[in-house]
């Protein structure tokens, strides 16, 4: 444990070292934006700053999605443990603080690393952009040694604070550590939303005075919400492989219950931040358009437009594999087989969407090829390529993933409330109701101008919130006090489990993805409209260039990723004292 | 072993996305260079020229000016009669009101693109402000920072297509300007021969044309006798205003206007002018 | 079955109406017009 703690607290000192040093370095305060020259990028042993700036920055973040998910989850469900007084909730949620606790000296040491590249590559943009959040850099600095005191008390005192007023110490203690690990998330994405929405200076880029102002940018809100949601989902996704593994791997009746149940829980938490995602995402994008219409175009119909595609096929294959993993979750109980006849329609649904989502707008063809389409779009599925389409197809992905999620929810409880059917037909009306709402509003977007489009994909997606939020209240209340039948914890297929790593592969690759797209909307800006990049880098790499660089930054973290699980899980092993020599 | 095969399995999962992020269209979007071009030699028709290059290049106004109805679509619509009527509403308080028309139309086109919000076409207004405000950006800051000479070009583009007398100044000799070439991804070096315009644009995969056999669009060959030049233009850059008898609508891509450098809609316009029932010249 | 019928009916018609008001009010928060007469098709 120790050579953690020192990695993390070298990284810690470092930071705090380093980062003023340069602050210091800076000009005059009051002075414009900077204007590198191309000799203001230094090339280091032949390598140019932007793929070692894009690997370190999307390995840290990786990991700190990780590190920041976790612990929020944890409290909650050692919270559930409490109030619930089952000790398998707080089992579970110290183990996947374990696995957490073996990421965060990582997490530190790629930050670490970050830092160190930005200054050698980048030293004029990071110059300016001390001179901008000025002593913010410090306040950072003191919020990570902090976050890592508390990570540390909160994990190491699990076990001395269990029990009664000790236990609700231990929770403030968690409380405490994801609110410092927010507020640390929130100040990284201020600079990176200053980067592409520059608020708090003036025309030329002179600091008008204010941090807050600085930080306070038209994207900064939106982005917190998009990677606070996308986190919970993320490191569920991980825990979930983590859970994955350890079921397959598993020689014990009971050891396979408990990972299937880990499994089950991680795969609850990764859909249960990922359903709002697509809204946050859309709240995301409405601003950027709302700050520069040119920023959102380039993302949505220029040259970023086909990355928007590949989303797509990623989203799709997380929700089909998480929708597959709840099917096969329902023969762990005798309850949950009346409602496989629903997966075919569920399931149809689901490829339905995804094959319209998949369907480009714009092909770019060869003549020869446009003679025998008869056009640049195809006379009968050409029309399935615009928005509102899609909006129409992923609204109802979610409904019909939110609708397994429902039925396995029901597959083990049954209702005792009279009012029951009453409750029942209100949901399944609310459904109706929904998919009307969405398809009609869908069909009003086709044959409207653009503004109408944008509008009436609003209430598309808060038909969808409806049913979630709705037919959630609703079920609370039905299922007090309902008869809960076994779980058969355990009895799950092989081939399940697989679900269980799609998500974190193709949440790791979607998520260096979007970080491709929200640093290329700034085209070839360091800071939007006040900072040119002039580096030999400035251009946008082709979308299979930076696929692939994606990949390779993808199973290094994967690789990274085995050896925190191995190393938690060494932990727990202890090798035999060798025999006493016999005889003498 | 179960190792082995989750590895295998994630590998199997990663390979397929990069795959698929492989066989997409590959676009590399370049900075645009930062060389100075001399303008000092730029007579009219390179003034106007260089104005349409603005359009779709640097100014980047077809990314909302076209036919999505994000903004309206000017290269469609008939200029003059829409700028006329614009100035004339009682609505518009801009300084362009009670000029003479040509100048009219170049005060009303440098207002509209230094201050957006003088006057905003109903219906086009930032959502929530009664068309109060537009959405459109200055034009002269960044991220477009077009320069007054620049944006003199732009409006020397834009009198021309409304017909009017142009009366900006054309560049001082000596002045220079940013090359704009490479702003939307790669671009390649202009087409600098009808044969070679016609090859880049695929003209013969739809139209007959030296014996290419196609008929989802009218035969070219006597398109000059049937067509005049600025009829021609009309025809390639807004090809559903007007269909051929007999011929589908919107099988012809829109936006050449956007794809062509002028250079080269100069050079397809000649050529097809020339194309006058004779034999066709090279 | 007339009685599940019924309720499911009279829960339709429910949502029917908040969806309804609740497209209504986020079109004219957005300033667009709404309804089957306003759309405005070609």
């Amino acid at each position: 444990m120790k050579w953690r703690l020192l990695l993390c607290g070298l990284a810690a000192v470092g930071l705090a070292v380093v980062l003023p040093h340069f602050g210091l370095a800076a000009e005059d305060p009051g002075a414009p934006a900077p204007s590198p020259t191309a000799a203001d990028y230094p090339r280091i042993a032949g390598m140019t700053g932007r793929p070692v700036v894009w690997a370190l920055a999307q390995m840290h973040l990786f990991l700190a999605a990780f590190v920041l998910a976790v612990p929020m989850f944890v409290v909650a469900i050692e919270l559930t443990g409490v109030l619930t007084r089952d000790e398998r909730y707080d089992r579970m949620a110290h183990e996947f603080m374990k696995i957490s606790m073996a990421a965060y000296a990582f997490t530190a040491l790629t930050g670490g690393a970050l830092a160190l590249a930005l200054f050698l590559f980048y030293p004029v943009l990071m110059g300016y952009l001390l001179r901008v959040f000025d002593g913010q850099v410090l306040i950072y600095a003191l919020l990570f040694i902090l976050e890592s005191l508390l990570l540390y008390v909160y994990f190491y005192t699990w076990n001395a604070l269990r029990y009664g007023d000790r236990k609700w110490i231990h929770l403030s203690i968690g409380v405490l550590l994801n609110a410092v690990g927010t507020t640390l998330m929130f100040v990284a994405n201020a600079w990176a939303t200053f980067m592409m929405a520059p608020s708090g200076v003036d025309e030329a880029g002179t600091p008008l005075g204010s941090v807050w102002a600085a930080m306070q940018g038209p994207l900064w809100n939106p982005l917190n919400l998009h990677r606070f949601l996308a986190n919970i989902a993320y490191g569920g996704a991980i825990v979930g492989a983590y859970a994955a593994y350890r079921f397959l791997a598993a020689r014990t009746a009971e050891e396979r219950a408990h990972y299937d149940w880990m499994g089950y829980t991680a795969n609850f938490i990764a859909i249960l931040g990922f359903l709002p995602l697509p809204f946050a995402g859309y709240w995301l994008m409405a601003e950027i358009y709302a700050y520069s219409q040119q920023m959102g175009i380039t993302a949505m119909g220029g040259v970023l437009a086909w990355l928007f595609i590949i989303q797509a096929v990623l989203i799709g294959s997380i929700l089909l594999a998480a929708n597959y993993y709840l099917w096969c979750g329902l023969m762990r109980t005798e309850g949950g087989r009346r409602f496989v006849p629903w997966v075919k329609y569920i399931a149809a649904v689901l490829v339905a969407g995804f094959l319209v989502w998949v369907t480009p707008h714009t092909l770019i063809l060869t003549p020869q090829e446009v003679l025998a389409i008869g056009g640049t779009n195809h006379p009968l599925l050409g029309p399935l390529g615009i928005m509102p389409a899609k909006n129409t197809a992923v609204n109802m992905m979610l409904l019909a993933t939110f609708l397994s999620f429902q039925l396995f929810r029901r597959a083990s409880r049954t209702p005792t409330v009279p009012w029951a059917w009453i409750g029942n037909c209100v949901i399944a009306a609310l459904y109706l109701a929904a998919t009307l709402n969405i398809v009609g509003a869908g069909i009003y977007g086709y044959v409207t101008p653009t503004v109408y489009k944008v509008g009436a994909s609003v209430p598309q997606v808060l038909s969808t919130l409806a049913v979630i939020v709705f037919a959630l209240v609703i079920e609370a209340f039905m299922y007090r006090g309902a008869v809960t039948r076994p779980v058969a914890w355990g009895r799950m297929s092989t081939r399940s489990q697989y679900a269980l790593f799609v998500l974190p592969v193709a949440f790791t690759w979607l998520m260096a993805l979007m970080g491709y797209i929200r640093s290329s909307v700034r085209t070839y800006w360091h800071v939007y409209t006040i900072m040119k990049d002039r580096s030999p880098d400035a251009y946008i790499p082709t979308i299979g260039e930076a696929g692939n660089f994606i990949t390779v930054i993808t199973l290094v973290f994967m690789a990274v990723i085995v050896f925190i699980f191995w190393l938690s899980q060494v932990g727990d092993t202890r090798q035999q004292a060798p025999a006493a020599e016999g005889g003498r | 072993m179960t190792f082995l095969r989750v590895t295998l399995f994630s590998l199997a999962v990663l390979l397929a996305y990069t795959l698929f992020a492989n066989i997409l269209p590959q676009v590399q979007s370049n900075p645009p260079a930062e060389e100075e071009i001399e303008l000092g030699s730029l007579d009219r028709a390179g003034q106007i020229a260089w104005g349409e290059r603005l359009f779709s290049g640097k100014g980047t106004c077809t990314l909302c000016h076209n036919k999505l109805g994000r903004a309206p679509d000017m290269l469609a619509m008939d200029l003059a009669e829409e700028l006329r009527s614009r100035i004339e509403d009682p609505r518009y308080t801009g300084a362009a009101k009670g000029l003479e028309e040509a100048e009219a139309f170049e005060v009303y086109l440098r207002e509209s693109m230094l201050e957006p919000s003088v006057y905003v076409v109903p219906g086009f207004g930032k959502k929530g402000t009664q068309d109060r405000e537009s959405p459109m950006p200055r034009v002269d800051v960044p991220p477009i920072s077009l320069t007054p000479t620049e944006i003199d070009a732009l409006i020397a583009f834009l009198q021309d297509r409304a017909g009017v007398e142009i009366t900006v100044p054309l560049p001082a000799a000596g002045t220079t300007a940013a090359a704009e070439a490479g702003a939307d991804g790669e671009e390649e070096a202009p087409a600098t021969t009808p044969e070679e315009v016609i090859d880049r644009y695929g003209c013969a995969a739809c139209h007959d044309l030296d014996g290419s056999g196609a008929d989802l669009g009218p035969p070219l060959a006597g398109i000059g006798a049937r067509l005049d030049r600025e009829a021609l233009r009309r025809a390639i850059l807004d090809p559903d205003a007007e269909v051929a008898p007999g011929y589908e609508p919107g099988l012809m891509p829109g936006d050449f206007g956007e794809q062509m450098r002028a250079s080269e809609l100069e050079i397809l316009l000649d050529y097809l002018a020339g194309l006058d029932g004779g034999e066709p010249k090279p | 079955m007339a009685a599940r019928a019924l309720v499911f009916l009279l829960a339709f018609a429910g949502w029917a109406v908040f969806f309804y008001a609740v497209d209504w009010l986020v079109m004219t928060a957005q300033g667009l017009p709404v309804g089957w007469n306003l759309m405005p098709l070609s």
